[in-house]
């Protein structure tokens, strides 16, 4: 089967984002940001708690305005989506809101809880290996499915539904200098950084890897999409990919102004952190940019750490924020 | 005592005023997984996500702004091990007057170092009522210092009641909404706001079993305060006053109590589900959902979640061989 070659990558313009915003708003949470009180002598530093939503994770937004935008004869056929995590969630909650049929392509590994939570939401999944779906991903096609695909981050609309984030974020913090989001495909930074460019262009937008998987952090010094050539699985399983895919390297590039990386023990004290200090629970994706901002990778701020999401496993997350913090 | 003598809406709707400036306006979450197992839809209030970690921030903040200039400048004082302590010193410190807070020898230390944190003046002593309350009347005494009460302050019933308020305009129409009940001035201010803005809600407290003086003066129609406490809710182990005793008999529509496993229980599923840490006591409404203590199924559910302030190194569900 051959896929049909994909439209040009065009720029996320204000008013795809707007009109978004306003599509989305009955199924999104405005999450709240609410500045992590750290005392004197720690930059000023506000979670975006997307976390706090309905599943769990930002990708919401962008699954809620793929699914409102379908014509009557696509809400028919039907929308399907290739994610075991929270891009599957997105899409199956989104379109069991809207009273459309939804079909997931997962990687036949992805953990119980995560595919358990798929199907009582309605969708019907659809089990594969990983490398059938990372060529479904490339692809954008999958044999057997005929309706209308969410592609989990190359996709204008999908990626303008994360635009909303950034304009709630520039209302609620109107005087911040930096925001920081996390890099897996890069839909949530072209998002935001669309967003943010548009309307006060000054703010600096970063994204933050694991240094255990950090293309877009190889990318950005070399000037065009590479891989990452030793990556390592870890709990931080929302972000880091093992390239950046480059219509993605063409999204994201004029609306970024750095690419920051953090380490493995950074990002689980973020996690503990954010736990004491602001009584949330973040996945590893979650914490990164809090990490980034703590480790003043990002100036002295106001900066705006955006918290992607809080899907994991709770006995994971107990045994990963275990023993106490000793430093910073 | 007489309906009008009580708390009213208005009263409410002014502590918004005051306290507007000062405390957050908390997120309602949902969640199509908890809904599932509860045959209903749930509205979480997540004062957890309030400054200082609870709903406290609110009554405690009201009580202060409600001062006189010349009362305000000789100081607050309160007793407290937990959250009213750490409000009380917040809420001072934002009108840069002092704050006095008794502390029992014993307390978790840290809560001690929050209260410290937000520039509270500690007082230490014995680890019991009386001793509370009389070293709280001595430093009183030497500082002219106003007391602000837990929850037998009208200011701080009223100011607790806020959050109920942004809870009926952010849910949907609820048929009922829960609270926890200790002392009771949280859900005194929140029936009165919802029984005045929607009568026809049903507003439910609910209590540890182990604690459960309001269940017993609710069914006794009088006033029968605890003797012995046995709970990990440590936030519900006071005991009612006169006065919010009055306002529950008028306004609470039933007292439902719950265990202690299913109050971890509840706990455990409310991070899981969520994202959010709660403490034991903000656990005990949906305790009692998830125990089938109230009749929830079909409905508009509003449960107030009053707190996230946990030891996260002594958690309940923590085996030593995760530890």
């Amino acid at each position: 089967m051959s896929a049909s070659p994909l439209p040009p990558v065009r720029p996320i313009s204000l008013s795809d984002i707007e009109a978004a915003r306003k599509r989305i708003a009955g199924t999104i949470l405005r999450t709240p940001l609410v500045r992590l009180e750290l005392g004197p002598g720690f930059p000023d530093i506000r979670l975006k708690l997307e976390n706090l939503q309905p599943i769990n994770a930002y990708k919401l937004r962008g699954a809620a305005n793929a699914v409102a935008m379908l014509s009557e004869a696509e809400r028919a056929r039907g929308v399907w989506t290739i994610s075991a995590g929270n891009a599957g969630q997105g899409v199956a909650y989104a379109a069991r809101q809207a009273g459309v049929p939804c079909k997931v392509v997962v990687i036949e590994t992805a953990p119980a809880a995560k595919l358990e939570r798929m199907r009582a939401l309605g969708a019907e999944l659809v089990m594969v290996p990983f490398d059938v779906a990372w060529k479904a991903l490339e692809e954008h096609a999958f044999e057997g499915m005929d309706g209308t695909l969410v592609h989990p981050f190359d996709d204008h609309e999908f990626i303008a539904g994360h635009g909303s984030m950034g304009l709630e974020i520039l209302e609620d913090a109107p005087d911040a200098a930096a925001v920081i989001g996390a890099v897996g495909g890069g839909g949530l930074l072209t998002g935001v950084g669309s967003a943010i460019k548009a309307l006060k262009p000054s703010v600096k937008v970063f994204g933050v890897e694991p240094a255990t998987a950090a293309p877009f952090s190889v990318s950005f010094a070399a000037g065009g999409p590479r891989e990452f050539p030793a990556w390592e699985a870890s709990f931080v399983d929302g972000a880091g990919g093992r390239s950046v895919i480059p219509r993605m390297w063409e999204r994201m590039r004029p609306v970024v102004d750095g690419a920051l990386v953090v380490s493995l023990e950074q990002t689980r004290r973020a996690m503990r952190l954010m736990a004491e200090k602001a009584r949330v629970i973040a996945e590893g994706a979650g914490a990164l940019a809090l990490a980034a901002a703590l480790a003043g990778q990002a100036g002295d701020g106001p900066i705006v750490a955006i918290v992607s999401g809080g899907n994991l496993d709770l006995a994971k997350f107990c045994e990963l924020i275990a023993g106490e913090l000793t430093e910073l | 005592m007489a309906d009008d003598s009580l708390l009213t809406l208005a009263d409410i709707e002014a502590a918004r005023v005051r306290i507007g400036p000062y405390v957050r306006r908390t997120p309602v979450l949902t969640s199509d997984v908890l809904d599932a197992a509860a045959g209903a839809r749930l509205y979480f209030k997540c004062e957890n996500l309030q400054h200082i970690g609870a709903f406290k921030a609110r009554g405690a903040t009201n009580a202060v702004f409600s001062l006189t200039d010349g009362e305000a400048e000789k100081g607050v004082a309160t007793h407290s091990s937990g959250n009213h302590g750490s409000a009380v010193a917040r809420a001072a410190a934002l009108r840069g007057v002092p704050a006095y807070i008794v502390m029992p020898k014993a307390a978790a230390r840290p809560k001690v170092e929050q209260v410290e944190r937000l520039g509270g003046r500690i007082t230490f002593c014995d680890n019991t009522q009386a001793a509370r309350e009389a070293t709280t009347e001595k430093v009183i005494a030497e500082t002219g210092a106003t007391l602000v009460h837990p929850y037998d302050d009208r200011k701080v019933m009223a100011g607790q009641g806020t959050a109920a308020l942004e809870l009926m305009e952010d849910a949907p129409a609820l048929d009922v909404v829960l609270c926890p009940i200790g002392g009771g001035g949280l859900i005194s201010g929140a029936a009165t706001a919802v029984k005045a803005l929607r009568p026809a809600t049903r507003f439910i407290g609910v209590e540890p079993a182990g604690a459960d003086d309001a269940a017993r003066s609710y069914a006794a129609h009088r006033l029968i305060p605890l003797t012995e406490v046995h709970t990990i809710a440590d936030g519900l182990r006071a005991s009612l006053s006169p006065d919010t005793f009055a306002h529950i008999e008028a306004r609470v529509d039933a007292v439902a109590t719950v265990g202690e496993a299913a109050i971890v229980e509840a706990m455990r599923a409310l991070w899981e589900a969520l994202k959010v840490l709660v403490e034991p006591s903000a656990a005990v409404p949906y305790a009692a959902i998830r125990d089938g203590r109230v009749d929830v199924e079909g409905k508009a559910v509003g449960i107030i979640l009053t707190g996230g302030n946990v030891d996260l190194d002594k958690l309940p569900w923590l085996s030593e061989g995760m530890r």
